[in-house]
């Protein structure tokens, strides 16, 4: 199998890629050359500049970067690796995201840029899905929460979801819905 | 000024209009953003009732624009109410998505970053600036959200740039509730429903129904956006027949 990861260059898409490996999965940064099983989009930073809240002072160009980060490139590169996925076995599609992004949930005062930029592909994720889910692709949505468990989170992007799979925690449609969850295994919701 | 004051953003048609005017009649000292050159509804309005409803150029994607709208709305008034975030970009055509062959164009990314800064971005940048005019007055920020926003409810398979813009509106004011709930703001987060688009006239697009008529969601918004709730601890989105829709 292969995977293209949109970035390999951060800690967690590090040592996630070199979990992939020891499951026997190859990791690739560049154009694919070959068709490919999964895409993962790694981009989950918060930025630097991007702790600011309302009385502080809001930097447009901070959230509209983290629009760019999250959402338009990854989709953008989805775009051109689409056609690669088109012909592999397994058709999946995976992004890091937070729970702070979690509409219902977050407490937050600041991090508008991560926090709207992840929830906005959220709802993409979810009209996408819509759509190529009906094609037999399947999504992963998750919380690395502290970075710390990469080999949990290589596991929930490899194996399936549904009874078919063998998996009996999930129900028989889990495969067919679009959840966020993160490394401790709990949806999160919208 | 006597009067409650209320700043609606978007008012030269549509929504925004009709529910200026019903703030109007509701007594309210209106000011009108104005953002399209050719509608000359929000004009007459402002002709036939001078110093009651004023028109403020306003394009939310410019901060510039919105700190001119602040210090030009100080020149008449130390003291906004209610203000009412409506002004939206749902232009540029089907929002991308790819067609069977997954050939073509999954985003276009000009496009959607613009449904961001306008209908997400540009209603925080308001809040924002307004904030020093609210500080004594009903403390009441409302925004115009849609049902695409809602992730959970989301059925569309196709088109995902202004619905993607509303879930960003609807976290943007998650964290304003944050911030500003233990402050005395309120908050109202409002699907219109579906609504036809005025024309230049005051016309209306699609088949006559007066449930589509922009008029109608504004008859029932402004008691929604001036009125009490029990739960104001509570961030909710409520549409235009009074349900909350999950996020
Ligand atoms: N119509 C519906 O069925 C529907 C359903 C759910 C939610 N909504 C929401 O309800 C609100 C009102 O909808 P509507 O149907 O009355 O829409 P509308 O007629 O398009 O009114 C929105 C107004 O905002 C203007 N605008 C666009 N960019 C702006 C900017 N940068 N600064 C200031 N104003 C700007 C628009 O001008 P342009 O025409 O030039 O873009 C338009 O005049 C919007 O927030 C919309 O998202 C509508």
């Amino acid at each position: 199998m292969v995977a293209y990861f949109t970035d390999i260059s951060s800690g967690f898409a590090v040592r996630l890629a070199d979990e992939f490996e020891k499951s026997g999965v190859a990791v690739t940064g560049g154009v694919p050359n070959g068709p490919v099983d999964l895409f993962v989009s790694t981009e989950n930073e918060r930025a630097k500049n991007d702790f600011f809240s309302v009385s502080s002072g809001i930097d447009p160009d901070a959230i509209m970067d983290a629009v760019r980060r999250h959402v338009s490139e990854p989709l953008k590169k989805l775009e051109e690796v689409l056609p690669y996925l088109e012909r592999g076995g397994l058709k999946r599609i995976c992004f890091l995201s937070g729970a702070s992004a979690s509409v219902n949930m977050n407490a937050e005062t600041s991090g508008y840029g991560y926090n709207m930029s992840k929830a906005a592909l959220h709802n993409a994720l979810m009209i996408i899905k819509n759509r190529l889910g009906k094609e037999g692709y399947t999504f992963r949505l998750y919380d690395p929460m502290a970075n710390s468990l990469p080999h949990t989170a290589a596991d929930y992007f490899l194996k399936g979801l549904g009874k078919q799979h063998g998996n009996e925690i999930y129900g028989q449609n889990e495969e067919r819905r679009l959840t966020l969850r993160d490394a401790l295994g709990r949806e999160w919701p919208w | 000024m006597a009067s409650k004051t209320v700043l609606v953003t978007g008012a030269d048609r549509g929504f925004g209009l009709r529910v200026a005017q019903e703030f109007l009649r509701g007594g309210y000292t209106v000011f009108a953003g104005k953002f399209l050159d050719g509608f000359e509804l929000i004009d007459r309005e402002a002709e036939a009732n001078p110093g009651r409803f004023i028109t403020v150029r306003l394009d939310v994607e410019s901060r510039d624009s919105i700190l001119a709208m602040r210090d030009e709305v100080a020149r008449h008034t130390d003291r906004i109410d209610v203000f009412v975030s409506n002004a939206a970009f749902m232009g540029g055509g089907p929002g991308g998505m790819p067609p069977p062959d997954l050939k073509e164009s999954l985003i276009d990314v000009p496009l959607a970053e613009k449904s961001v800064r306008v209908n997400a971005l540009g209603a925080l940048l308001c809040t924002e600036a307004l904030l020093p005019l609210m500080q004594t007055g009903m403390k009441r920020l409302c925004y115009v959200s849609s049902e695409v926003a809602s992730i959970n409810q989301m059925m569309r398979d196709n088109g995902f740039r202004y619905p993607m813009s509303k879930t960003a509106l609807n976290m943007a004011v998650r964290m304003l509730h944050n911030s500003l709930h233990g402050e005395g703001f309120t908050f109202r987060l409002y699907h219109p429903g579906p609504m036809r688009r005025m024309a230049s006239d005051g016309g209306l697009s699609g088949e006559a129904d007066p449930k589509t008529d922009p008029s109608y969601s504004a008859g029932l918004a402004f008691p929604f956006f001036t009125g009490d709730r029990p739960d104001e601890d509570r961030l909710v989105m409520v549409d235009f027949l009074g349900y909350v829709w999950p996020f």
